[in-house]
């Protein structure tokens, strides 16, 4: 049981480390160069996130907010590992017991916690200015994405992520949880802090916001935890709500596993090329009807219960 | 109303304030008044004509040896001018109120309390004629740096062109400080959406702007004296055309045009259909240009790359007729220094109807995308009331219900002949701007086919006059419709067959004196579209200086070497 866990726990973790930005990369190559701005992109490919976060590792690294502003991004990346633990990827996770569903939206929220830590370690303006947006941005979207998974518990009765998987697998999906899925999938471009919704960054706005004063390797393990943090969000809402096909064989179900979260990158891209960025209060009005669409589904999911 | 009924009409309205009126070009009429009587003249001028403010000209004319032809009656000057140039656009008219200052104090009154958008341009003659300006509601540096020392105006002719006084360390800029409670978010000094040096230091109260400053002209590149300084007038329009890096053209026809009317010449008509032709070449590119950064500014990438994939071929275009892609070298006094042959017009028209097609495609896309209208309607709005009294320009006015367009109301090269179409839209947000321009980008391209017919009808003939020298004390007056804007350029010719003085004004310069009113009450993601909006032209640089303070000795990076090192840098 230990060596499983170790074992796939090890497992969790490469994929998001090495898959979240090689997809990032797939979907900035071949979804927004080739495709949406019609021309010819980064010529290495998907490994193009690879040497920008090399590159930004060996870059001089200014201090301009003391340990604050040290240590928020190894917070952030020490919570995405720690989603990555608890998220199943084509398997059961690493770790599962009652209840870690709120252990991981505990983590989830961490990372933004360590977003806001660090905009405050700068000082800046700019930096404040995108801590604020971040803030705001936090409040609303965690709570609507706990809303809509509130659905999931009262359709499973259960607070366990695998019990979930097996559920949905099984018995789904119902309408209720098909309504559930709208929000958490709008969501994610925001959980990726993607456009439409990468209000707190806004680089024609804010430059950079929370991300504003940092530089080297503190913005490089930032960055590769949030490209980290999508390949868990996208698990995640794709072992709850399209569980399917499962097959007895674990690197089969691996597969199809990362190929589904691939689509969900390439959708999350195209998001990207065909919006403008929203201003903070229409980002804010989105994830608040969002919000009221994950409550009609528990409701919905309690009258036929 | 022609200009002769105008000068009867403004010898009665200003009574016996006017001390001199002449017409010396048609549609061209220069009032002269005593210094104390401008800001009578200016409110009887506003009020009775509905005038509209262009901009004032400040001439140190204390050397001159003839008298200005706009002025025959007051003899040789010898002393500073200051001309407030005003359109009246129904009428085709432009109408110069001047008034002689003193020799050795020269001082006017502030003309702001009735037309609020002469504010810059006091500001500057204040700062570079050495005018003072009482009453003036801002005093403030704008066009020197705060370090320049007091008592050194760089338009006096006893200021050399190539200057460098020791700056005055002991100065500081003066900021506006912010209102109770709200705090200041800096955009600039490098201005990082444009990339462009441009301070705007933006009041805001949580995500409100409550309010902003503006400090500009880092890169104030004293051109205006360079040319009158060191320039033939045949030199004058590559250096004009080097004024801007996008509507470089604009300038130099500005300049030529000016000329030619101070000579009082007119191009072969063959020229000025080239020049017609290219000048909507211009605003085809341009309008492109400006759709991909508006669209980079909210952050829709996918419109900047298509419309600049757009563009290009228009940028080849101008490659196969002039020789070069932007900075065509095209213009001097009296007319065009190449053809556009008959085997050219095949070419033009098939990359015409290429960049036609596509950009029907991108307007449709963008006319019915509601999240590009959620974040471009009712943003940085700009009111008629206030555009009127701003004077803004181009199309930030005619989104604001402003119907001016220089080529409509101010006929310069073969506007007469092929007529543009009025774009008008009342809304005043960055929306109707957005409108406005990429109906006038599909409008370009049929006079550009216009042009061609033209062309092809017009006998093969010169394409250029010779000129014999020029006459001093000629005034002559140009403003040229940039796609972002009026470009109006005002020369005054010299003894040495040299510029005497040389005014340029850019159109984002009463453009940019309307952001505070834009982003006014909006949020701070409103302001980068806000001041995107009107196409702002900052400056451009086009070298780099590297000091080295321990040994005091300085190194100039030239194009190649920041290319090298910018590929140098990648490359680590």
């Amino acid at each position: 049981m230990i060596l499983y866990a170790i074992a796939v726990g090890a497992l969790n973790i490469a994929l998001c480390l090495l898959l979240g930005p090689y997809f990032e990369g797939m979907s900035r190559k071949y979804v927004k160069a080739n495709i949406a701005h019609s021309r010819v992109g980064p010529l290495t490919g998907p490994l193009q996130p690879f040497i920008d976060l090399l590159k930004l590792f060996g870059k001089e690294d200014l201090e301009t907010g003391g340990f604050l502003q040290r240590f928020a991004p190894i917070l952030a990346m020490g919570a995405v590992l720690m989603c990555a633990l608890l998220t199943p990827m084509g398997g059961p996770a690493p770790f599962e017991f009652g209840g870690d569903f709120i252990v991981l939206l505990y983590f989830l929220g961490l990372i933004s916690v360590a977003i806001v830590m660090g905009s405050i370690a700068g000082g800046s303006s700019y930096t404040m200015s995108g801590g604020l947006r971040e803030v705001m941005g936090l409040l609303l979207i965690d709570i609507a994405m706990a809303v809509a998974f509130i659905t999931v518990m009262v359709n499973t009765r259960s607070m366990r992520i695998s019990d979930w998987v097996v559920w949905q697998s099984a018995a789904g999906p119902n309408f209720s949880m098909v309504l559930a899925g709208i929000p958490i999938l709008l969501l994610l471009p925001a959980q990726f802090g993607k456009l439409p919704f990468d209000t707190p960054e806004a680089d024609q706005e804010l430059m950079g916001g929370p991300f504003a004063d940092m530089s080297g390797r503190k913005l490089a393990l930032f960055k590769w935890a949030l490209l980290a943090k999508g390949f868990v969000v996208a698990s995640l809402f794709v072992q709850v709500f399209v569980p399917w096909p499962v097959t007895p064989w674990f690197a089969a179900n691996l597969a199809i596993h990362v190929a589904k979260v691939l689509v969900v990158f390439v959708l999350v891209g195209v998001g990207e090329a065909l919006f403008p960025r929203l201003r903070i209060d229409q980002a804010l009005r989105y994830y608040a009807m969002l919000f009221v669409i994950g409550a009609m589904a528990v409701v919905l999911a309690y009258l036929s219960a | 109303m022609t200009g002769q009924e105008l000068i009867q009409k403004i010898r009665v309205e200003l009574d016996g304030a006017c001390l001199d009126i002449e017409e010396p070009r048609p549609g061209q009429v220069y009032v002269t008044v005593a210094p104390d009587r401008i800001v009578e003249a200016t409110r009887r001028i506003v009020d009775r004509f509905d005038a509209r403010f262009l901009i004032t000209a400040g001439v140190d004319s204390r050397r001159m040896t003839v008298p200005m032809a706009g002025s025959p009656r007051m003899g040789v000057v010898n002393s500073f001018v200051a001309s407030h140039i005003f359109a009246i656009d129904p009428d085709h008219l432009f109408l110069t109120l001047r008034a002689i200052l003193d020799r050795e104090r020269p001082r006017m009154s502030t003309i702001t309390e009735i037309v609020p958008g002469a504010k810059w341009a006091e500001n500057e003659i204040q700062d570079l004629v050495g005018v003072a300006v009482d009453g003036h509601p801002d005093p403030r540096r704008l066009v020197l740096p705060d370090d320049w020392p007091d008592g050194i105006y760089p338009l006096r002719k006893e200021v050399p062109h190539n200057l460098r006084p020791e700056p005055d360390t002991s100065k500081r800029p003066i900021p506006i400080e912010p209102p109770e409670g709200a705090s200041v978010l800096p955009i600039g000094p490098f201005y990082p959406v444009l990339e462009e040096p441009a301070y705007f230091r933006v009041f805001v109260k949580g995500e409100t702007v409550v309010g902003c400053d503006y400090r500009g002209f880092y890169n104030h590149r004293g051109i205006e004296k360079l040319a009158d300084a060191t320039l033939t007038y045949n030199q004058v329009p590559f250096l004009a055309e080097r004024i801007c890096g996008i509507c470089g053209f604009i300038h130099s026809t500005a300049y030529v045009e000016a000329t030619e009317t101070a000579i009082g010449v007119r191009a072969p008509r063959r020229a000025r259909i080239i020049r017609t032709l290219l000048l909507e070449l211009e605003r085809v590119h341009s309008h492109l240009l400006w759709l991909g950064i508006a669209g980079h500014i909210i952050g829709f990438d996918t419109v900047l790359m298509q419309s600049w994939r757009i563009r290009e071929p228009v940028m080849w275009l101008a490659e196969y007729i002039t020789g070069h892609r932007k900075t065509y070298g095209m213009n001097i006094v009296g007319g065009v220094r190449k053809d556009i042959t008959r085997e050219m017009f095949g070419r033009i028209l098939e990359v015409l109807d290429k960049v036609e097609k596509e950009s029907v495609a991108v307007v449709r896309a963008i006319d019915g995308d509601t999240s590009l209208e959620a974040r471009l309607k009712d943003v940085g709005r700009l009111l008629y009331d206030d555009a009127r009294a701003i004077c803004v320009v181009g199309p930030t006015a005619r989104g604001s219900g402003v119907a001016i367009d220089a080529r409509i109301d101010h006929p310069y090269s073969a506007y007469d002949e092929i007529i543009p179409k009025k774009m008008v839209h009342p809304e005043g947000d960055v929306w109707a701007r957005t409108v406005v321009r990429l109906e006038e980008l599909l409008d370009s391209i049929r006079l550009i086919r216009e042009s061609i017919a033209a062309l092809e009808s017009a006998p093969d003939s010169e394409i250029s006059l010779h000129l014999a020298d020029v006459p001093a004390g000629c005034e002559g007056l140009c403003v040229v419709e940039a796609p972002r804007g009026e470009s109006i350029h005002y020369v005054l010719t010299g003894d040495d067959n040299r510029l005497e003085r040389w005014r340029v004004r850019a159109p984002t310069y009463p453009n940019l004196q309307a952001v505070p009113v834009m982003i006014q009450g909006g949020s701070i993601a409103d302001v980068p579209i806000s001041i995107g909006s009107y196409d702002p032209c900052f400056s451009c640089t086009e070298r780099m200086e590297v000091v080295d303070i321990e040994a005091g000795s300085t190194r100039v990076l030239r194009g190649d070497d920041l290319l090298r090192l910018s590929r140098g840098e990648s490359a680590r």
